[in-house]
């Protein structure tokens, strides 16, 4: 170590360190699931600390490996440390009272700090208070914290040193360096995946696991194209706090292309909450971000939940994975759970539970008959001369929200009643009328050289031309097309008066008792009409039409 | 009092040394995403890291664990640990390179090596600028020495301060001679002015030393351009 490096404290000492077993004893080191909820302890302490600004460096190919937190809050004296960081297990309680930057305080239960201890050898605490011009810096060996899993401190002093400080006198910094982190977790750090699926966080790179997480829980803005959110959610008064990872600013984890479905303000007795439910229009990825994040003090409080709607309501939620949000506590004592991942039953908390089970479950229902209604949409869609650019526009203008490989349009939907005379201008009208679009409806006859369906995205018109030649049906039997036309008579038990055939033209009686039957509708006109033709020279023809619809109506 | 106008750098980086190190880098030839720049760079105190943003954004950098950051205490090495680049703290430069180093050969060579002096929290005492020029041919010592073949080139910027204090050209090249290389006959003492003070003369001798320590080292010196902001004075040298 050079002269420099090695300034001479002005300084030296010893921190007692207590600590309140009644608290401590009920830890193990498994309590904090990952290192990076570890360090979510931090982010709140400097939170606290009325930090703005919080720096993460991972310094994971130094020797030895460490980790560094650093902010810009108010700092510690050896008065602080003794009394406050080193007081291990002291509760402060919670407390609906705002700080001069608008916010409430996070930390309860006295433990952030010691949870970094199973995950390095050292910890290093550098800090400078505010109005000060000395730097106190105080390191702990974490091995005397805790003997096998457990947290087992006795009698413990950490020195410390005094130095003169190198910043301005008004300013506040606290460094926490995290010495020697454990092979285990560098090896978790540094994990590469060599197929890199977004599916699940397990499936990311160590690192960007880390920073995921770190993101999900932190309380950070929304990024900075979420402006919808930002203003939602903005509390008026508060200063937001920033956070750096290895110099990239962290925002909260949003889906990509995520649109609110519905956002509001509810009270459970005492606790007041906003949210927002939202969905990318696909399964959201990661699937650890599907359900709603709770935030407590604007931290997330575990991982996003579904508040267990499925195995409650014993339904199937089919669209449930497309859905996510926040749910931010404004107001009110919501007890949390000692390692923070969840909060403990009371009656309001069971109150919320229940309102957003039904929350999740009613919008699952909107997006089952959205995804229903985009199908039959594109089905008529795909029935048009070049139907791609057409279905591109849509979809840019969200008037079909789902890709054709989220609705399963190649199988057939068997349990599906399938109209017999589609009627598909009526059919894109109401769809189109529903998604704020104003429809105008086209009778002229219009040429195949004029578009069927034509869309003004600025002036949020669509004009359907009924009698474009894409809407006509046609039907191909034994290598022949015939037009297809619609119109009632009576019918009598016989495939005669399903179906009459002149020419091309084959006109299909859509009451007739045969399109009753549990038979695809298009397989059925092909065999009426293959059936007809079949017969239509033989002498029998009028007892051979007889006996098929027999036929046709005791084997369906 | 010195000058040292406060947007220096930003100055610097927009008008000397972003474009002088992308056209030096354009003469080192071609770069692929696979072709790694290793940067070394004072790191200012502020913390602003100005120029490693600029080096990442013109293409220069494509990762920031390939950028060395300097400095040399403790805890400005703890505070550049979660700018995302490697972190290098032994002393300051100046005396490190000349006093001490072997302690850090290991880490040559550098491609683009910005050594701005004026970052440094300097203190203004006799002997300053000798000692920045004397550790900038430890740099070249160091470059050539480490070098992998075939010999691959670099640019470096110098900025320092040009205060009311001559440069002491003779105790210096005295001491840049007494750094030996094999069929270096070395700097001539009479070929420079024994005291450099007006600022003309100084940045001209300081331009005259740099391209000397490039050759005697064996590079050839792609070109070099200089620029003053206020008292600052900062010199781009390429190197192959």
């Amino acid at each position: 170590m050079s002269a420099e490096q090695s300034a001479k404290p002005i300084e030296t000492g010893e921190i007692e360190v207590q600590v309140s077993r009644d608290i401590v004893s009920h830890l193990s080191f498994g309590i904090y699931k990952n290192f990076a909820r570890a360090i979510r302890e931090l982010i709140s302490n400097s939170y606290d600390a009325r930090a703005t600004e919080i720096r993460i460096g991972l310094d994971l190919e130094s020797n030895p490996p460490r980790v560094v937190v650093r902010d810009n809050g108010v700092g510690m004296d050896k008065n602080d440390m003794e009394n406050r960081l080193f007081r291990l297990g002291n509760v402060t309680p919670f407390t609906d009272n705002l700080d001069d930057l608008g916010r409430k305080r996070i930390g309860q239960f006295g433990i952030g700090f010691l949870s970094t201890f199973p995950y390095c050898e050292r910890v290093v605490v550098t800090s400078k208070k505010e109005k000060e011009d000395t730097i106190i810096e105080v390191s702990a060996e974490t091995s005397a914290f805790f003997q096998g899993e457990t947290f087992n401190v006795t009698d413990y002093k950490a020195p410390f040193s005094k130095y003169n400080s190198d910043l301005p006198i008004e300013k506040g910094e606290t460094i926490v360096t995290l010495e020697s982190i454990k092979p285990h977790i560098v090896k978790q750090l540094q994990r590469t995946r060599s197929q890199r699926s977004k599916a699940s966080i397990e499936s990311f790179d160590g690192y960007e696991k880390f920073k995921w997480t770190i993101a999900q829980f932190a309380p950070i803005s929304f990024p900075p194209d979420r402006t919808d959110l930002r203003e939602y959610f903005e509390v008026k008064g508060r200063t937001p706090l920033r956070v750096w990872l290895d110099g990239e600013e962290l925002f909260r984890n949003v889906p990509a292309d995520a649109e609110i479905l519905q956002k509001g303000e509810q009270s459970f007795d005492n606790i007041d909450v906003k949210y927002v439910i939202m969905t990318p229009n696909k399964p959201v990825q990661p699937e650890e971000a599907r359900g709603l994040q709770i935030r407590v003090c604007d931290v997330g409080i575990g991982l996003p939940t579904d508040f267990d709607v499925i195995k409650l309501r014993s339904r199937n939620l089919g669209r449930l994975y497309y859905l996510c949000g926040e749910v931010q506590i404004l107001k009110g004592i919501v007890p949390v759970k000692i390692d923070r991942d969840s909060l403990s039953w009371t009656e309001s908390v069971e109150k919320m539970e229940i309102f957003f089970r039904d929350q999740l479950t009613k919008l699952n229902e909107v997006l089952e008959k959205e995804a229903i209604t985009d199908k039959a949409v594109r089905s008529e869609i795909e029935k048009l001369q070049d139907p791609e650019p057409l279905l591109e526009e849509l979809e840019s203008l969200q008037l079909i929200r789902y890709p054709k490989s989220r609705l399963r349009m190649k199988k057939t939907a068997k349990h599906t009643k399938q109209r017999v005379q589609p009627e598909p201008a009526k059919t894109l009208e109401s769809v189109f009328k529903n998604r704020g679009f104003e429809v105008i409806a086209d009778d002229d006859v219009a040429s195949a050289d004029t578009l069927a369906i034509e869309v003004r995205a600025n002036e949020k018109q669509v004009i359907i031309r009924e009698n474009h030649p894409s809407f006509k049906e046609y039907v191909t039997v034994l290598n022949e097309s015939f037009e297809v036309n619609y119109e009632d008579w009576k019918a009598t038990p016989s495939l005669d008066s399903a179906c009459k055939i002149q020419g091309t033209k084959v006109t299909f009686n859509p009451n007739h008792p045969v399109f009753q039957l549990n038979l695809d509708v298009e397989v059925l006109k092909k065999l009426i009409v293959g059936v007809i033709i079949t017969v239509d020279k033989n002498p029998r023809r009028s007892e051979l039409c007889d006996q098929f619809y027999r036929l046709l109506m005791d084997m369906f | 009092m010195s000058n040292v106008p406060v947007d220096y750098r930003s100055q610097l980086l927009s008008g000397l040394w972003i474009p002088n190190i992308l056209k030096f880098s354009d003469m080192l030839g071609p770069r692929t995403g696979n072709k790694h720049y290793k940067v070394l760079s004072l790191a200012s105190t502020d913390n602003e890291h100005l120029e490693v943003r600029n080096l990442v954004q013109n293409g220069l950098v494509f990762k920031k664990k390939d950028i060395h950051l300097w400095t040399y205490t403790h805890l400005k090495a703890l505070r550049l640990v979660d700018s995302g680049c490697r972190v290098m703290a032994p002393s300051r430069y100046e005396n490190t390179l000349t006093q001490n180093p072997q302690s850090v050969e290991a880490e040559f060579p550098f491609q683009i090596i910005n050594l701005d002096f004026v970052s440094q929290d300097m203190s203004l005492e006799s002997g300053r600028a000798e000692r920045e020029i004397e550790s900038i041919e430890a740099t070249f010592r160091l470059q050539s020495e480490n070098a992998q073949k075939p010999h691959c080139g670099f640019s470096i910027a110098y900025t320092t301060l040009l205060d009311s204090l001559p440069i002491n050209c003779y105790d210096l090249i005295q001491r840049l001679n007494s750094h030996h290389r094999d069929g270096w006959s070395g700097i001539l003492t009479k070929d420079f002015p024994p005291d450099a003070l007006p600022s003309a003369v100084k940045t001209e001798t300081i331009q005259r030393l740099l391209t000397v320590m490039a050759v005697k080292y064996g590079y050839h010196v792609l070109g070099f351009e200089g620029l003053l902001v206020g008292d600052v004075y900062s010199i781009v040298v390429g190197a192959k």
